[in-house]
């Protein structure tokens, strides 16, 4: 919603107006958003866990039955 | 993918019939008509939800324990962490966009215009948890609990080694969450962007295996394109 949502004869204002729409400019913004969440992500998960590796909930390699559909 | 397409197939339709059904019932420009919209399209993503978590468990011969819906301490730590993580992010991409002079940030722009004061504010908690909270559960749902886990499964089943199938399976599951975003926001460019901000989503979910860090993520940060 930070840049304004309009529902019926609500309008909800955006507080970020775009002063450079160019491909380039929106995907700096993009990248630095991305690469500052993922180093957030990054290091909380050190801080909680120790170290960094993917969780054994998501894949831990077993024969576990999956439908390839 | 037969949980994505369905519930896809499912989604489109639905917006579209609840369209046109509440078009000719009620004054969609009205408040009472904004909200019966947004409490429709609601009910269509918990509809969704349910689809998608019942497909995982009838397809993996699993338990809907297994999905990770289930809410707990540590989800709600992971959840309350990942919507800070997330909202720093922004703030922090926002303060360089605006020293690069990219954007204009001015939180005295920020408001709502509009009569009906009270009915605004219900509004806007209907559209966070409607839109926003709810939508995006069912997005993690398919493209990250069930496409991840389950392509990286397939792909270890056919001899690929653990982290290649994990990587394979997320770039896969990357480039069908953007393809998911064409038909609902019509472009390809919002499917890079979505398959971009994705990378996030898969990110957390891949450390943490939680739902809850990666819902926070998506909730926070998915309207702030």
């Amino acid at each position: 919603m930070i840049h304004g949502l309009t529902l019926g004869n609500f309008e909800m204002l955006g507080v970020v107006a775009i002063t450079r729409n160019t491909l380039l400019a929106n995907l700096e913004v993009k990248l630095v958003r991305i690469g500052l969440i993922c180093g957030l992500v990054l290091v909380w998960v050190y801080l909680t866990r120790g170290g960094i590796g993917l969780d054994e909930t998501v894949f831990g390699g077993d024969d576990r039955s999956v439908d390839d559909s | 993918m037969l949980p994505a397409v369905a519930t896809l197939v499912l989604l489109v339709a639905g917006l579209g019939l609840l369209g046109t059904v509440l078009e000719s019932v009620t004054d969609a420009e009205s408040g009472g008509g904004v909200l019966l919209v947004l409490g429709a399209q609601i009910a269509l993503y918990a509809l969704l939800i349910g689809a998608a978590v019942w497909a995982a468990v009838r397809f993996e011969h699993g338990e809907y324990a297994d999905v990770g819906l289930d809410v707990d301490a540590a989800w709600g730590r992971n959840f309350v962490v990942g919507t800070a993580i997330t909202v720093l992010g922004v703030s922090l991409s926002l303060g360089w966009a605006q020293f690069r002079g990219l954007r204009d940030v001015s939180l005295a722009a920020g408001g709502v215009s509009g009569s009906d004061g009270p009915l605004v504010l219900c509004t806007v908690v209907v559209v966070f948890v409607g839109f926003v909270l709810l939508g995006n559960v069912y997005e993690e749902v398919v493209y990250r609990r069930i496409m991840i886990q389950n392509f990286a499964a397939g792909l270890a089943a056919r001899g690929a080694s653990a982290r290649g199938a994990v990587v394979l399976a997320t770039a896969a599951s990357l480039v069908l969450f953007g393809l998911y975003h064409v038909p609902l926001r019509g472009n390809v460019v919002v499917a890079v962007d979505a398959a971009l901000v994705g990378t996030t989503f898969a990110l957390a979910y891949l450390l943490t295996g939680d739902l809850g860090s990666r819902s926070a993520s998506t909730s926070a940060g998915s309207r702030s394109r």
